[in-house]
């Protein structure tokens, strides 16, 4: 029972043909049907962005400020090179007003006055009106710069905002560090040249040193006995840590030593 | 089976390697030093004697002041909170003194040494710097200097003579007194003897004596030079300068003067002689290549190597007792000064630089160096630290003063 098709295969010649005006067809009926698809890349625009480093003033920068009559606008990053503004931007020509284009910045807008003045008026009039609001925005200008330097410089410390240094902040050990350096600076003595001393301190729940324990002596005992007075000093009004205890190894040496 | 060892190897050893020890660095600068406060000396019993106190608190303040770890000041110049403190008391009875010195650390709340001394009021300086010793000691691990002896040849008396003082220029007294010359003493390590070079007979010949009993043998009187006689550490041996074989050559004699080895062997001159602390080698100046410059050797004469390459006029050098440095005075426009370098040729350092100034020798704790000065005129003896600083006059009388040495305690 086997079914046999009739012989109607044309070869792979044929095959190959039939293939060819297949495709060739659907292909021409795609491009004049306008069935193809159109290849449209999609370009993202370029952006450019300054990018400053601001210094961090407190731990409140980045919040909003409250706007201020003396500073409407967020006030660019402070030139320290150049805190005055750059003359050129400010400062209006030395010769007779000549108008200005439409669009520019403070100097034009100053310029843009004199074009409203009556007909009447003179040319000297005009420059000494010029002169005259140009200083004034030089002077607020200046002033606001100013503001904003002396705001940066009050507030532009590290650590906890208002504190003093002496209280115990969430780095412990910065602190803990502080208060010994400033002990052995007022102790420093040593007999050699670079003297180095390790140690293990152990700070109780109450503020006390419980253990200072040098775990490699320096060799000079001058330095030695320095480090031991700058702990004992130091030792006296220490903040107990947030933790519980603070335990750490210390390692004692005279600044201008480089450490390993 | 060894590539999975090694990979667990490496896996265990990692975190170790990783993790390196944090430590919080606690840097200080060194803008001052310490106070140490002296406080105004009190009787024990007796009346009270002005004149001991302010001496005492004069001699404390000139040694612990030189010594330059501490600011001395007096108990109404000290900033609260002084971390050290010095107090005496004195007794006076008749010609006896009896004087008790105590340290406190204020900051550690604790007495750090007190010592009482008893003795004839002219002892008086002598104690105050047996306690100056002891409070470097007890501060640094290392005794002072301050009751060494400095011996030194003068022309006080119209020859030159050896005399011997305490270190700050006070109690001179002669040694020697031929009429002849009389030159580069050098104390023993007991610092109770001394070697020198006299021309007493005619010759320069070598001589050892002891200070106390004043008992003197010849010991080194070969034709020739012996000269520049220096014990070895140990106090056994002593190099010397002998040109007995032609020129000016090194040598060993034992204490008795008996001949032990001759350590140089070469056309040029070689003296100056002078024991590294170990006692294993010696710095020596040669003009083998054609100007004075230092040399070291090992003790038995061999591994010679030279120390010194600047300067073309390198002469009396002395090793520190700490092995470190080694002084010398180098000829320049105008006269000589006094240089150290370490043994190995590096850190060659100028230490004076006014008038001119020769024969460095180091104090027994190479703290200090004594040396003689032309920069008020006739030569006298200074001293300065280690490293150039605190340059102070301690020749007292007129002189002219020259070639000292530092002892030991005594």
């Amino acid at each position: 029972m086997t079914q046999r098709f009739p012989n109607r295969y044309p070869g792979p010649g044929g095959m190959f043909a039939i293939s060819f005006v297949l495709h060739l067809a659907v292909g021409l009926l795609m491009l004049f049907g306008d069935l193809l698809p159109i290849f449209q890349p999609q370009e993202q625009p370029v952006t450019y962005v300054d990018m400053v480093t601001l210094p961090v003033a407190s731990p409140q920068s980045g919040m909003p400020a409250p706007a201020t009559p003396e500073a409407p606008r967020t006030p660019a990053p402070p030139a320290p090179a150049a805190p005055k503004p750059p003359p050129a931007a400010m400062a209006l020509p030395a010769s007779k007003p000549t108008p200005t284009s439409k669009g520019k910045t403070a100097a034009p807008s100053a310029n843009a006055k004199p074009q409203q003045t009556a007909p009447g008026e003179t040319q000297e009039d005009a420059r000494a009106f010029n002169d005259r609001i140009a200083k004034l925005e030089r002077q607020a200008e200046d002033r606001r710069q100013a503001e904003v330097m002396a705001r940066l410089r009050k507030t532009a410390r590290t650590g906890m905002p208002g504190a003093r240094g002496t209280q115990a902040g969430s780095d412990y050990a910065s602190y803990i560090q502080s208060r010994l350096k400033d002990a052995l600076t007022r102790e420093m003595a040593k007999e050699t040249r670079s003297p180095l001393l390790i140690a293990i301190i152990t700070i109780g729940a109450d503020g006390k040193v419980a253990e200072f324990r040098v775990t490699k002596p320096s060799g000079d005992r001058v330095f030695d006995d320095a480090v031991t007075r700058a702990v004992t000093l130091a030792g006296r009004s220490l903040k107990p840590p947030p933790s519980g205890q603070f335990r750490y190894e210390l390692r004692f040496r005279p600044e201008e030593v480089t450490a390993k | 089976m060894i590539k999975k060892l090694l990979l667990i190897s490496i896996l265990l050893l990692l975190p170790g390697l990783c993790s390196g020890q944090t430590y919080l660095d606690i840097a200080a600068p060194v803008s001052g030093k310490p106070q140490l406060v002296l406080a105004p000396s009190t009787t024990l019993s007796g009346p009270a004697s002005p004149e001991v106190a302010k001496e005492l608190s004069e001699l404390f303040s000139l040694d612990l002041g030189l010594a330059g770890l501490f600011d001395v000041t007096t108990a109404g110049q000290a900033a609260p909170g002084a971390p050290l403190l010095l107090k005496s008391a004195y007794a006076v009875n008749g010609n006896s003194l009896v004087i008790e010195c105590r340290l406190f650390d204020q900051v550690l709340n604790r007495e750090l040494t007190a010592k009482r001394y008893s003795g004839s009021i002219k002892e008086l300086r002598r104690m105050g710097h047996a306690f100056s010793d002891e409070v470097l000691r007890v501060l640094t691990g290392q005794k002072g200097p301050f009751t060494g002896k400095i011996a030194y040849a003068t022309k006080v008396s119209g020859n030159k003579e050896i005399f011997v003082m305490d270190y700050d220029g006070f109690h001179p007294q002669r040694l020697t007194n031929n009429g002849s010359i009389n030159i580069n003493p050098d104390f023993s390590p007991s610092g109770r003897e001394i070697v020198y070079t006299s021309y007493k007979k005619g010759n320069p010949d070598l001589y050892r004596r002891e200070i106390y009993t004043g008992a003197e043998a010849r010991i080194s009187a070969r034709p020739g030079i012996n000269a520049q006689g220096t014990f070895s550490p140990d106090g056994s041996k002593i190099a010397e300068v002998m040109s007995k074989d032609g020129n000016a050559e090194i040598y060993l004699i034992s204490r008795d003067g008996r001949e032990l080895a001759r350590l140089t062997r070469t056309p040029a001159i070689d003296v100056s002689p002078a024991w590294s602390p170990d006692g294993k080698r010696l710095v020596f100046v040669s003009d083998r290549l054609g100007k004075p410059q230092l040399f070291i050797m090992d003790s038995d004469g061999g591994n010679v190597r030279r120390l010194t390459t600047e300067g073309s006029y390198n002469v009396t050098p002395r090793w520190s007792p700490k092995g470190d440095r080694i002084a010398y005075a180098r000829q320049v426009p105008g006269g000589f000064q006094i240089f150290a370098i370490n043994p190995d040729g590096t850190q060659d350092t100028q230490l004076t630089t006014s008038g001119s100034n020769e024969h460095p020798r180091w104090s027994p704790d190479g703290r200090f160096i004594v040396f003689s000065s032309t920069r008020n005129g006739a030569e006298a003896i200074y001293l300065m630290r280690a490293d150039g600083s605190a340059q102070t006059r301690i020749s007292r009388g007129r002189g002219p003063d020259s070639h000292p040495t530092w002892s030991n305690g005594w």
